[in-house]
């Protein structure tokens, strides 16, 4: 790191400092000394910041309570920790290097890296792909520790656990954690082994937070994954706010939950547990026992597309679609673009939800298998649509998935039942295309939107200039 | 369980340290002379230097234990933190490097202050003094000894009656209250 990005650190980590004594007075003056010294263009997130600011000044607005309620129910060491690791080093300091490598090999490079540590998992839940896994797989310490050694190089400083059930590896994850103490560490995780003692490891690591897989209320949750489970899940929930350590929570969204998970009781509940972010789903059909079935209609899916909205509008809680929400990030993350997943076996695929691969990082360098031929044709392919809300290669576009596997030869690195790009786009063919019309209007929709603020912030500070 | 693991460590690190310097012992050096795992040592300590903070930490704190007693004079005290890096000279001095250097400089700042403090709060007027002030003077008085010990491990630690504590201790002799008296809140 040069000397001038040493000075900013040290200049954001003093404003931290201060806030902490009293948000409500010092966080605008925090982001004063952000926009100070974010970099110049785009590389310094202006739109990010503007929005940022927006939350800090409005304290009606509901993510100005959700701000509010993390800087008063997290333990301080810990958001210290989140601050430094996930703001400064995974965007300020991470990013500008992912640009530079970018530009200089002509490939993606990630801002995450999603991995399985293993492929057991302590519950048999119906439908979930772990599931499909088997449980003999494992990334070893060492092969973890290597990956985020060369991702740090590559100004890599997130990384997110899934599998499989992370925690049945807790004590690597805790020793990685300490030894990558610059690193942002996030864990899809049941929770259902989440103790008193791994809380007491988290708060002394300060760099682990979990999103704890949560699919609607009791009956929903036992029904799917066991009885018993919610119960405990909901006790690991009560022990994680009652140890102020930050945590969220994962839905997966079907036709057959998507009215539930998406209520407002339910982001109450969410709320009330102590979430501070929701990651929603939408369901994919992918393995040959998959259930096209579970796929949400086009009408289903608008609902949900509206529901999130209302829902950062109103709710005290971050909720965000990976699916709905593609134009904020302008459509497909994966391929490396801004993640990609490595499984248990070393394989290194795209997406969490796209097992073709040609690299395994057992094999190859992290660059090389950024650099393999799937993750090239990701790159060159990228946005596989205009249309933000058909951003990804298999569901919304099925063709372009067939094409890239084809191409590159790329073969399934499914552990238990290898799938044909053929048959999994089959499944998606008719979905893609009912979705097609409806994705077309809301896009329109949004375009005219945000043409509107535009229109709206260029009259006001040409009022302002004159 | 979980902390005898880590004693352990830190005492085959110890004996590592005796035998050689820190930049010639590795994080694999010591997990196979104690018989653990590489995870195992990162699931207790970041590196090797967070471990030395740890075990010089702890075997102050367990030489405090047996040695110092409260009510002891602070002047005796601190005589006897520095005797304490005097029978630890061989593993402090093969541990002496620049990241150490401040390791050892924050761990006598740390212990040395809290004992000037003690004998500050025994002064009547100490009550009229706000908290951060008293805590301002005692680490100056506490960097004064960390300076001393600093110099006294870059000279290769001979026999401790090289530290001029003795002078340092008259020098300051009485100026507390005084210092005190300066820091008082206007009543």
């Amino acid at each position: 790191m040069d000397t001038s990005n040493k000075i900013v650190r040290y200049g954001l980590k003093k404003a931290f400092g201060y806030i902490e004594r009293d948000p409500e007075e010092n966080l605008p003056k925090l982001m004063d000394w952000v926009d100070r010294f974010a970099p110049a263009g785009d590389r310094g997130f202006p739109v990010q910041r503007a929005a940022f600011r927006r939350v800090i000044e409005d304290p009606d607005c509901a993510m100005h309570q959700l701000m509010t309620r993390i800087f008063t129910e997290t333990d301080k060491e810990v958001l210290k920790a989140t601050f430094e690791n996930f703001i400064i080093n995974g965007n300020l300091v991470g990013w500008p290097r992912q640009e530079e490598l970018r530009e200089e090999y002509g490939c993606n490079i990630p801002w995450a890296i999603l991995l399985d540590p293993t492929s057991a998992c302590n519950l048999h839940c119906t439908g979930c792909w772990a599931a499909e896994y088997g449980n003999k797989l494992n990334l070893s310490f060492d092969e973890i520790d290597g990956i985020i050694t060369q991702g740090k190089e590559l100004g890599v400083y997130i990384y997110i656990y899934t599998g499989g059930e992370p925690l049945v590896r807790k004590d690597d994850l805790i020793a990685l954690c300490r030894k990558h103490n610059d690193c942002q560490f996030l864990c899809f995780t049941n929770a259902t082994l989440i103790d008193e003692d791994f809380a007491n490891a988290m708060l002394d690591v300060k760099n682990f937070i979990p999103a704890i897989s949560v699919e609607g209320f009791e009956s929903a949750t036992d029904g799917r994954r066991g009885s018993g489970v919610y119960a405990k899940v909901v006790e690991a929930m009560a022990l994680l706010k009652r140890k102020k350590l930050p945590f969220g929570i994962s839905c997966c969204y079907t036709s057959q939950n998507f009215e539930s998970i998406s209520s407002d009781e339910y982001f109450d509940q969410m709320v009330e547990w102590g979430a501070s972010f929701v990651w929603y789903f939408h369901y994919m059909p992918i393995g040959n026992d998959a259930v096209p079935g579970l796929l949400p209609t086009p009408e289903q899916r608008e609902f949900m597309y509206h529901k999130i909205r209302e829902a950062r509008r109103e709710k005290p809680i971050f909720a965000m679609d990976f699916q709905n929400d593609g134009e904020f990030v302008q459509g497909c993350i994966a391929g490396g673009r801004r993640y990609f997943h490595i499984n248990a076996n070393g394989d290194c695929d795209p997406c969490v939800f796209i097992h073709y691969s040609n690299a395994n990082i057992r094999e190859m360098s992290l660059l090389d298998v950024l650099r393999s031929p799937i993750f090239m044709a990701y790159h060159e392919g990228q946005p596989f649509n205009d249309n933000h809300l058909r951003p990804c290669p298999m569901l919304e576009n099925p063709v372009k998935l067939r094409e890239m596997v084809e191409k590159t030869g790329a073969h399934s690195t499914d552990l238990q039942s290898p799938e044909s790009a053929e048959h999994l786009c089959e499944k998606c063919a008719a979905y893609a295309q009912n979705w097609a019309p409806t994705a077309e209007r809301l896009w329109q929709c949004s375009c005219r939107e945000k043409q509107a603020r535009q229109a709206e912030a260029g009259s006001e500070s040409h009022k302002l200039a004159v | 369980m979980r902390q005898t693991t880590k004693e352990a460590i830190a005492q085959t690190f110890e004996g590592l340290l005796e035998k050689r310097n820190i930049d010639k012992i590795t994080v694999k050096d010591i997990v196979t002379e104690c018989g653990v795992n590489r995870q195992t040592f990162y699931y207790h300590f970041r590196d090797i230097y967070d471990l030395m903070e740890w075990a010089l930490a702890k075997s102050i704190e367990k030489y405090a234990g047996t040695n110092l007693s409260a009510g002891m004079d602070w002047q005796e005290q601190i005589r006897l933190l520095f005797h304490f890096f005097y029978l630890h000279r061989t593993t402090v001095l093969h541990g002496y490097d620049a990241t150490n250097r401040m390791q050892y400089e924050r761990a006598v700042v740390k212990r040395a202050s809290q004992m000037v403090r003690e004998r500050i709060d025994a002064y009547p007027q100490a009550a009229d003094v706000p908290e951060e002030k008293k805590e301002f003077i005692a680490t100056v008085y506490a960097r004064g000894c960390a300076g001393f010990l600093l110099e006294w491990v870059e000279e290769g630690m001979p026999d401790e009656r090289h530290v001029r504590l003795d002078d340092y201790f008259l020098m300051i002799d009485g100026s507390i209250g005084h210092v005190l008296d300066k820091f008082r809140k206007p009543s």
